[in-house]
């Protein structure tokens, strides 16, 4: 990669910035390879959210005086740094929500449960995790709609012309993952876009893996709906976001009744605010998205393209590192990929491993990863998944190799 | 590497490279099968009971070190024991494991203690308790989140087998008659209600069975009564099973599945037979497939139904006939 060339992340002034890296875990130095469960946070994170509450904590779009008005703006702030970071042609089609399961779930009660008709169908893929799963399953349950699956390949790539062909008119949804979770393959999104665009299927994209990897543009990509959770994305828990085009937006009634989503109140009834805020019934989580933004403009600061550069240098070591040990099963070998690397061992339990390994200091995920029908896809009931980020240095990737192979006698 | 961590002593990864109680029983009295949806880790365990005590415990499955060395400690721990002390035990290794309790009677699964520091991992360990405890239940699933979940039709009380004696004549023959005759046979699928009336046997009948030698009459018992019988003759090199018969209200529960196995077992091992025998009415195609899916086959040799004789009922039919059906044990 050519355009790559001359961006040097400095990995040792970035993990400077993250405090709780520096710990240790057992007696060892934490190795952290959990980022895709959650990511963890920058100080300038931690200190805007602590900086909210010692300086400035007060209700949002309710309150005139000072307090308030500097809470509101740094919540709307949060707002305005999400769309430009996504590339959301307006601030007012970013609806801020708990994360991407609620994200999801808003599409699927607000906009497909009151479209949907028996013999509708929703497409989904294998690789899906379950906050895009179980919301049309329910929806599906509700309206009489099926579920439809398009399936991926055994490197664990979409099928994209099997995609294409499910296509039918019957379809009035299509789901699917911007990166996949377990596998960290890349869905060629804009691709799939043009796809659903042509027969009118509007597409929703779950991009909770994609927002800390990728750039994503969402003017480019062509999706109709775009979720993602910023917990993942360095900043605060109980933060994400829905994208959806303003005309869509419009259509969608509230979901949520409360304070903030209404323009007038009467008993004999409500006439609500426009999107987004008809989307955020109730005080939102004000510090969590002060956090986010400050995430965001940490970010911003960092050179991306090193910082792309630096994770696809991290994704080869570790995936030629552990091909090369006998009795390692990888799980997911796409082409197009972001750090994350599914694996079992020979003999040796996840669960076991994974605990052994948190023994040496090193925090992996051993489990489902809330991809049941990805599981089924492989024939397994679980996998061990390292994921990295930015943050992490080939140096760990050389730890964790060599107490991986230091545990497994013990299960010899 | 000496030191694996508290959740690793030496005990416990021992137990996990080489279990004890590993694999499946010939003939169980209950087994159930167990899930910890956690991780999809499954476990089965066998029981043989014999007078409402564990006389013989295996487990399989793919399943995690934690889960396997429990369930093997666990085997070594409760043999010689009725439901009610491993509920007793149970309970005491689960407070064991959350720290509010000593590991007093628990032998080797005090080495356990690491699930103190290992909240996230107890339910691996809980799965063998889980699983022993539905399998004494008479259930057959279970998970460490609802603890059991009752797939039977019918939940069926923990129970043991013994030979009936003289005493036992008169509840053989009810046991029978409900399972074959009248309406309330039709509760249960082996009614022949619509073949026969009459008698299918009666106290005579019974009496010759337990008087002849080489003749058992298994009964199924638990706390609630007879829940199940057969008759088990060793015929020569064969052995002949017949008068099987299982409270209607409890088939389909797997009850009848153990009594065969122990008949086959009782054949095999106390007498050395090399084969068991059977008849069954031809036009029972559904009897027929549930003995097929037991390693039971038909051999086309028929006999002819005792028409005329009233000891074995009354035909509403005229086409009935016995055909053999026969297992290599």
């Amino acid at each position: 990669m050519n355009n790559l060339q001359g961006h040097v992340l400095d990995v040792a002034r970035v993990r400077e910035d993250f405090p709780l890296l520096a710990r240790t875990v057992h007696g060892k130095p934490l190795v952290y390879f959990d980022s895709a469960n959650t990511a963890q946070k920058p100080r300038v994170v931690i200190d805007a959210v602590d900086r909210y509450y010692r300086e400035f904590n007060a209700n949002v779009a309710r309150a005139v005086h000072q307090l308030g008005e500097e809470a509101t703006a740094a919540y709307e702030g949060a707002r305005d740094k999400l769309a430009r970071f996504l590339g959301a042609p307006s601030r007012d089609e970013i609806v801020l929500t708990s994360g991407t399961t609620q994200a999801i779930n808003l599409v699927a009660y607000s906009w497909a449960l009151p479209r949907l008709r028996p013999g509708d169908e929703i497409l989904v893929t294998t690789m899906e995790h379950h906050a895009n799963i179980v919301p049309w399953q329910l929806v599906c349950e509700r309206t009489g709609a099926r579920l439809r699956v398009a399936p991926i390949s055994e490197r664990g790539e979409l099928v994209v012309e099997r995609f294409v062909e499910a296509l039918t008119p019957a379809v009035k949804l299509a789901a699917v993952a911007h990166v996949s979770n377990v596998l960290g393959t890349i869905n060629p999104v804009a691709e799939l876009a043009r796809a659903t665009r042509r027969r009118g299927i509007p597409l929703l994209v779950d991009g909770s893996q994609a927002a800390p990897h990728l750039a994503v543009d969402l003017r480019t990509l062509g999706c109709d709906f775009y979720a993602m959770t910023g917990h993942k994305l360095f900043g605060p828990t109980g933060t994400g976001a829905l994208w959806a085009r303003r005309e869509i937006l419009h259509d969608m009634p509230p979901f949520f009744g409360g304070g903030e989503m209404i323009r007038e109140v009467r008993f004999e009834g409500t006439t609500f605010a426009d999107p987004p805020h008809r989307f955020e019934a109730g005080t939102p989580n004000i510090s969590g998205f002060v956090g986010l933004g400050a995430a965001i403009d940490y970010l911003g600061g960092l050179d991306h393209a090193a910082l792309v550069a630096h994770e696809r240098a991290l994704l080869d070591h570790l995936t030629d590192t552990l091909r090369a040990v006998p009795g390692v099963r990888l799980f997911g070998e796409a082409a197009h990929k972001v750090p994350v690397v599914s694996f079992l061992v020979d003999g040796a339990h996840a669960h076991d491993l994974a605990t052994l390994l948190d023994h040496e200091g090193i925090a992996l995920r051993s489990g489902h990863h809330c991809a049941h029908p990805l599981m089924q896809f492989f024939g397994v009931p679980a996998t061990l998944r390292a994921s990295l980020a930015f943050y992490n240095t080939h140096e760990e990737i050389e730890r964790f190799v060599a107490a991986l192979a230091r545990v497994r006698t013990l299960l010899a | 590497m000496d030191d694996a961590g508290p959740l690793y002593p030496q005990l416990v990864l021992e137990h996990r490279r080489n279990p004890r109680n590993r694999g499946r029983l010939d003939a169980c009295t209950h087994a159930a099968d167990g899930v910890n949806p956690l991780c999809g880790d499954r476990l089965r365990i066998e029981l043989r009971c014999v007078d409402g005590r564990i006389a013989e415990l295996r487990h399989s499955g793919e399943a995690c070190a934690v889960t396997v060395a429990t369930a093997s400690m666990l085997g070594e721990l409760v043999e010689g024991l009725d439901a009610a002390a491993v509920e007793v035990l149970g309970g005491r290794f689960a407070a064991y494991i959350e720290g509010r309790g000593d590991a007093a009677g628990l032998e080797a699964l005090a080495a356990m203690a690491g699930l103190q520091q290992h909240p996230a991992r107890r339910k691996c360990a809980l799965l063998p308790w889980a699983t022993l405890r539905a399998a004494l239940a008479g259930s057959t699933a279970a998970t460490t989140e609802t603890e059991i979940r009752m797939h039977a039709r019918t939940a069926i009380a923990p129970f043991a087998f013994r030979a009936a004696t003289d005493a036992d004549v008169e509840a053989v023959v009810d046991l029978v008659q409900s399972a074959y005759r009248g309406e309330g046979s039709k509760q249960g699928w082996t009614t022949e209600a619509d073949m026969l009336d009459g008698r299918r046997t009666d106290a005579a009948g019974v009496a010759a069975l337990l008087a002849a030698p080489h003749s058992k009459v298994l009964l199924a018992e638990s706390a609630d009564g007879l829940l199940a019988c057969a008759h088990v003759e060793r015929q020569g090199d064969a052995a002949y099973f017949g008068m099987f018969s299982v409270r209607p209200r409890l088939q389909g529960g797997g009850i009848g599945r153990a009594v065969l196995a122990e008949a086959e077992r009782i054949a095999r091992e106390e007498w050395a037979c090399r084969e068991m025998q059977m008849t069954v009415i031809s036009i029972r195609d559904e009897l027929i497939a549930w003995y097929e899916r037991r390693g039971y086959r038909r051999t086309g040799q028929y006999k002819p139904f005792p028409y005329g004789d009233e000891r074995f009922g009354i035909p509403k039919r005229d086409d009935l006939r016995f055909e053999l059906l026969v297992k290599a044990l």
